[in-house]
């Protein structure tokens, strides 16, 4: 789950980096009801998921109310947008560079630190940032910090801050189960205080269960989504629409189902959506599957590839028939291709219900199949 | 021979008393699997499908050699189970569980290298030596025993591959799931190395997806220690868009990372064989029949 710079704020708060002082306005509503009460000047930040901001244009100065709504409905007006942050004005004098992230390729979390921080941190050289294993950064020794810093030329007050400010980022890391905590910039400002003037974190999906406070967040609903992705998660389908598609591709496993979709686009289909229906899958979940593939913008035809592995044929066989009921009566092309546990009752259950089902054959002639299916269809 | 499983490993199942725990007893011993006891605390003195239930892994081992834990506990357990499984010197050590925290996987897999045990996983099928036993979720029966070695980030599409191959008379030495997470224990090059050194294995199937780089580090460790046996390439993901997160936690294709047809032409320039679509795994594994 990634969050709103406003809840990663509050985060950096409760643990103690300093932030700018700062009030959160939701709606072009609460913006109006707050307008003669800021103190001025301000930053108003668009808080929204994706990055790019300051080019955008969503990171303003605003001197006056009359600035404030004229900027608030500028930025309100576009889309994604879930609020603005309105914080004090900071005078800096550096711009530093702090974050700890996962490794995928060392499978162990590093920390990240450079002097030169900024919206220009993507260019800079290798070299110029700091990379350190942190794996046992939670148990690391003040000194470790200073000592990591010390090479950069850091001094007094802001050496001993920022050491404080990377200490607590690490702790932050490992108790929040984040994927990636990153602050940028990190200021120093004119007068010689350390504040996080930006907040990018990450929190891992899978800890949800330890994190209840997560649910409170304002970024916790935009992770679900909405429409058909909300209803997807809600029924715990990994759902992923891709405009311009046409054909539905529903698997049980992530891989099986990139290797579907491939499958289709070689041979010159489209894939427009895809349910990864995961391990352990219910009938209801199964229909739900098929019924949130086939309402997918565009879509004409489905392709359903799945195993009894950990899912069982025949509970899947119910849940697709369940749907097809719904569908009653123009219901869409549609192919199965299953086997594993209990495939045989699954595919008396599919051929029952006239379902063309692949027993043996491999998933290029599923959607060669599919793919006749639909040309069939279009010609007639 | 096989690689990490054999006819004779003993195995016991953290979490047998659970849905998933004892269907996959049942399949697992149907298959000829020895298993040889479960763990769940609090539930020690039962029996699940005739296997004997301990309150703890060490009381499991107490009077057992075991030679491998597979967990099939759901994912807020599997610290604990994996912790328990890695200081009783479990050789090798399977989590089966999706959604299992980052950071839990980080440390479980920590200790293990510290140990120097085996971890497989997390978010795998597991590990089967088809004929001869299996550690895992897979359904047995798609699995037929030979000479090609499989191991592969996914777990349905290793289903896929193997029934391919073993509907035409294509038999498997050992398939290994890795997992579909961006952290996991065994790695692409541990499973090569393994391969390498056992004399049943004739060639290696790699099935790979988008997302991270494990792929590439296989195919250049493949390369730089002259790697004996050919090995035959699938990456899923080609039709996947950039930036959604394709199922498996693992799965998406990063900014700055290769996508499918570049991790494909990648490994090629190492001298892997690449599958452009999975089925045209079949003939390049068709001589190892």
């Amino acid at each position: 789950m990634r969050l709103l710079e406003f809840d990663g704020k509050n985060i950096f708060r409760e643990y103690g980096i300093p932030v700018p002082e700062g009030k959160f306005l939701e709606t072009a509503g609460d913006l109006e009801k707050e307008a003669e009460d800021l103190s001025y000047p301000c930053i108003f930040k668009a808080q929204m998921l994706s990055g790019g901001r300051g080019k955008a244009g969503l990171i303003q100065r605003v001197s006056s109310a009359g600035e404030a709504r004229k900027s608030g409905e500028m930025i309100f007006a576009r889309e994604n947008v879930r609020g603005i942050l309105a914080e004090e004005t900071i005078s800096i004098r550096r711009e530093l560079f702090a974050a700890v992230a996962l490794d995928r390729k060392l499978a162990v979390p590093v920390l990240m630190f450079t002097d030169r921080g900024g919206v220009e941190v993507e260019s800079l050289p290798g070299e110029a940032m700091v990379r350190v294993p942190f794996a046992d950064g939670g148990s690391w020794g003040f000194h470790r910090f200073l000592d990591l810093l010390l090479p950069l030329g850091l001094k007094g007050k802001i050496l001993v801050q920022t050491a404080a400010t990377l200490r607590t980022l690490g702790r932050l890391f490992f108790e929040e189960d984040a994927l990636s905590v990153e602050i940028n910039p990190l200021a120093v400002s004119v007068e010689e205080k350390i504040l996080a003037l930006d907040a990018k974190v990450t929190l891992d999906d899978g800890a949800l269960f330890r994190h209840p406070a997560w649910r409170e967040l304002k970024s916790f609903p935009l992770e679900a989504g909405e429409g058909l992705e909300l209803e997807a998660r809600k029924a715990r389908l990994s759902y992923v629409s891709i405009p311009g598609g046409s054909v539905g591709v529903i698997a049980g496993g992530a891989g099986l189902g990139m290797a579907t979709m491939d499958a289709v686009f070689l041979q010159g289909g489209k894939p427009g959506a895809f349910i990864d229906i995961g391990g352990g899958v219910a009938e209801e979940s199964m229909a739900e599957a098929v019924r949130i593939a086939r309402e997918t913008e565009g879509i004409k035809g489905l392709l359903i590839n799945v195993f009894g592995g950990i899912n069982n044929c025949q509970i899947m066989a119910r849940g697709i028939v369940r749907d097809l009921q719904r569908q009653a009566p123009g219901r869409l092309p549609l192919v199965v291709k299953t086997r594993g546990h209990f495939q045989e009752e699954g595919w008396a259950i599919l051929e029952g219900n006239q379902v063309p089902v692949v027993k043996f054959g491999t998933t290029e002639e599923a959607v060669r199949l599919l793919l006749s299916l639909l040309n069939e269809k279009e010609g007639g | 021979m096989a690689i990490l499983i054999q006819r004779d490993t003993r195995i016991i199942i953290q979490g047998i008393t659970g849905s998933q725990g004892a269907l996959h007893t049942a399949l697992s011993l149907e298959y000829g699997a020895k298993v040889v006891g479960g763990v769940v605390p609090g539930r020690g003195g039962e029996k699940v499908h005739g296997v004997p239930v301990f309150d703890s892994v060490k009381q499991a081992t107490a009077n057992e050699r075991v030679d491998g834990s597979l967990i099939l506990v759901p994912p807020p357990a599997v610290l604990d189970a994996a912790l328990e499984s890695l200081e009783n010197r479990i050789p090798l050590t399977v989590v089966v569980a999706e959604n299992v925290p980052v950071h839990d996987t980080l440390r479980i897999r920590q200790l293990a290298r510290s140990l120097n045990l085996r971890l497989v996983g997390p978010n795998t099928i597991g590990i089967i030596s088809p004929g001869k036993s299996k550690m895992g979720i897979m359904p047995g029966f798609l699995y037929k025993e030979g000479a090609v070695g499989v191991v592969s980030r996914s777990g349905t599409l290793t289903h896929e591959v193997a029934s391919n191959l073993s509907l035409r008379g294509i038999g498997q030495s050992t398939c290994v799931g890795i997992g579909g997470d961006p952290v996991v224990g065994m790695n692409f090059s541990e499973a090569l190395d393994l391969f390498g050194r056992d004399p049943e294995t004739k060639a290696v199937v790699l099935i790979g997806e988008i997302g991270g780089s494990a792929e590439e580090e296989a195919a250049v460790y493949a390369a730089e220690t002259g790697f004996s046996k050919p090995v035959f390439a699938f990456i899923a993901g080609q039709a996947a868009p950039p930036g959604k997160r394709m199922g498996h936690a693992g799965a998406i294709l990063e900014k700055g990372a290769r996508d499918a047809r570049e991790k494909m032409d990648y490994l090629a320039s190492q001298g892997v064989r690449v599958a452009r679509k999975v089925e045209d795994l079949i003939p390049l594994c068709a001589e190892y029949r």
